[in-house]
């Protein structure tokens, strides 16, 4: 059940494997003007630090950027973690950047995102994790819980590869198990 | 609220990373209340768990009176990870267009501020050999972690690392191969020390002190993201005032200058990459 949707600071997403058709279909479906910036943490190819914004920017009816250090978070934008930082939001609503160790084999680390965007919006934080081949995330999502976030997992069933969405379920009870269309539906329902 | 949940749940809130980095100025000076919250708070609390310790009080009053345990502390709170040729297309960039640029000039003084242990100093001595200009540098390295100075003065690059730096430097495309610079020691693979010799390292905290003098290139990549706003305006002023007109500042590839205090004392010209010229006196 949507009861009465809350006034969203922020929307955090997280996804590996599996997860790249799904982010395309949201960014091309979300209803203009999307007041809520979205913030997307994606495993990704070390190394390779072009290409992952163009491909996500074609078909997106927002702008995708990779923000750099220190810069201000603002609506009408998806901010996609860059490769090889670690993403964490800091409490003047801006972006920082950090090579700290990777996380569960990763960096950018899901877990690190989702856990500093939990500490930084506490309840106006909606936290979503996507398909992936691993666990991270799973932690973080049940951090931005504990903060007082709402939390949303794309329905393992439907996810093509199951292994993250299944943590993340594990890991704490979310308020929602949706499919990716009821996602979409789910994001332009709280875009008021 | 006091974080004393099970460790691995150990939260620390604002104001007892503030009580921290109070506490750790008082009692030995070093200046973290600048330092940004996300990964500094995150940086105390893995420091926390790995060390058992589930209050920030009992850290508090452990530093207070352990100074060895605080050395400790101080080496495990800054983060580290370094790469040799980090981001190929900047050192391709510098290599291209900021090379013959300095060459021009009869003397080049080089700041690598935050160098950790050295990676990025050995990028920048392979790169001047390469193109025959290490005799005419002078290069200071500083950093504000002992043990970080120590191993990048020794020349040493443990050998499991050297994969990622072999990668990093055929897609640099350099003129030779990266193993023709290095000696292998047992596990540790170690730079000749002919390349050394241009280098001076010291040990520099950019929190706390200013200039050390006047340069023609100043580094400072992947070092001023662990700093809030306010500490990165106050360093780029510092570096600002070790350049004269004309010379340059080069910084991470996910930092900008837009927004800092100094924007308008640089210019990044034909730059694709984070490198700018100063633009004013
Ligand atoms: C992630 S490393 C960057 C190394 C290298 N420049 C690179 O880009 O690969 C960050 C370094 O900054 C140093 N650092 C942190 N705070 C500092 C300060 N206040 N003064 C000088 N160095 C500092 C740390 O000790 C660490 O070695």
């Amino acid at each position: 059940m949507i009861s009465r949707p809350t006034p969203y600071k922020a929307i955090v997403i997280g996804g590996s494997a599996g997860s790249f058709p799904v982010i395309t279909k949201v960014l091309s479906s979300l209803k203009t003007p999307y007041r809520i910036p979205l913030i997307l943490c994606l495993h990704r190819l070390k190394h390779v630090r072009s290409g992952f914004v163009e491909a996500l920017s074609i078909k997106s009816n927002i702008k995708v950027v990779e923000p750099f250090d220190k810069q201000t978070i603002k609506p009408g934008f998806a901010y996609l973690a860059p490769a090889n930082y670690h993403l964490s939001i800091e409490l003047g609503n801006h972006f920082s950047l950090s090579t700290e160790e990777m996380v569960s084999y990763s960096r950018p680390s899901i877990d690190i995102t989702f856990e500093s965007c939990g500490f930084a919006y506490k309840q106006k934080l909606l936290g979503v994790i996507l398909s992936g081949a691993n666990k991270d995330g799973a932690h973080g999502i049940r951090k931005v819980k504990a903060y007082g976030g709402t939390t949303l997992v794309q329905d393992p069933m439907e996810s093509k590869v199951a292994t993250m969405p299944t943590a993340a379920i594990e890991s704490h009870k979310p308020n929602h198990i949706y499919s990716s269309q009821k996602i979409i539906d789910f994001l332009n329902l709280i875009n008021r | 609220m006091e974080g004393s949940l099970s460790t691995n749940e150990l939260t620390i809130g604002v104001s007892e990373v503030r009580r921290i980095s109070r506490a750790v100025q008082e009692s030995y000076g070093f200046d973290f209340s600048n330092y940004a919250l996300s990964s500094f708070r995150r940086r105390l609390e893995r420091f926390m768990r790995l060390q058992k310790i589930t209050s920030v009080s009992v850290l508090i009053e452990r530093m207070i009176k352990d100074p060895v345990f605080f050395n400790f502390f101080l080496k495990e709170i800054t983060v580290n990870v370094t790469e040799m040729f980090r981001d190929s297309s900047f050192w391709r960039e510098m290599r291209d267009k900021l090379l013959p640029e300095l060459n021009k000039r009869y003397r080049i003084k080089i700041w690598h501020a935050g160098c950790s242990s050295g990676e990025e100093v050995y990028t920048m001595l392979i790169m001047l050999s390469e193109a025959g200009m290490l005799d005419k540098v002078r290069i200071t390295a500083t950093d504000i972690n002992s043990d970080v100075l120590k191993v990048a003065q020794s020349g040493l690059i443990d050998a499991k690392k050297m994969e990622l730096n072999q990668k990093n430097y055929s897609s640099f495309l350099g003129n030779s191969s990266l193993t023709h610079y290095f000696k292998r020691e047992d596990n540790t693979m170690r730079i000749d020390p002919r390349l050394l010799r241009p280098v001076t390292f010291q040990e520099h905290d950019l929190a706390r002190e200013g200039s050390i003098g006047g340069f023609d290139l100043v580094l400072c990549r992947n070092v001023m993201i662990y700093f809030n706003k306010d500490l990165q305006n106050r360093v780029l002023s510092t570096f600002s005032s070790s350049l004269a007109r004309g010379s340059y500042l080069a910084i991470g590839t996910m930092e900008s200058l837009d927004g800092t205090l100094v924007k308008a004392q640089f210019a990044k010209g034909n730059f694709r990459e984070n490198i700018y010229r100063k633009t004013s006196q």
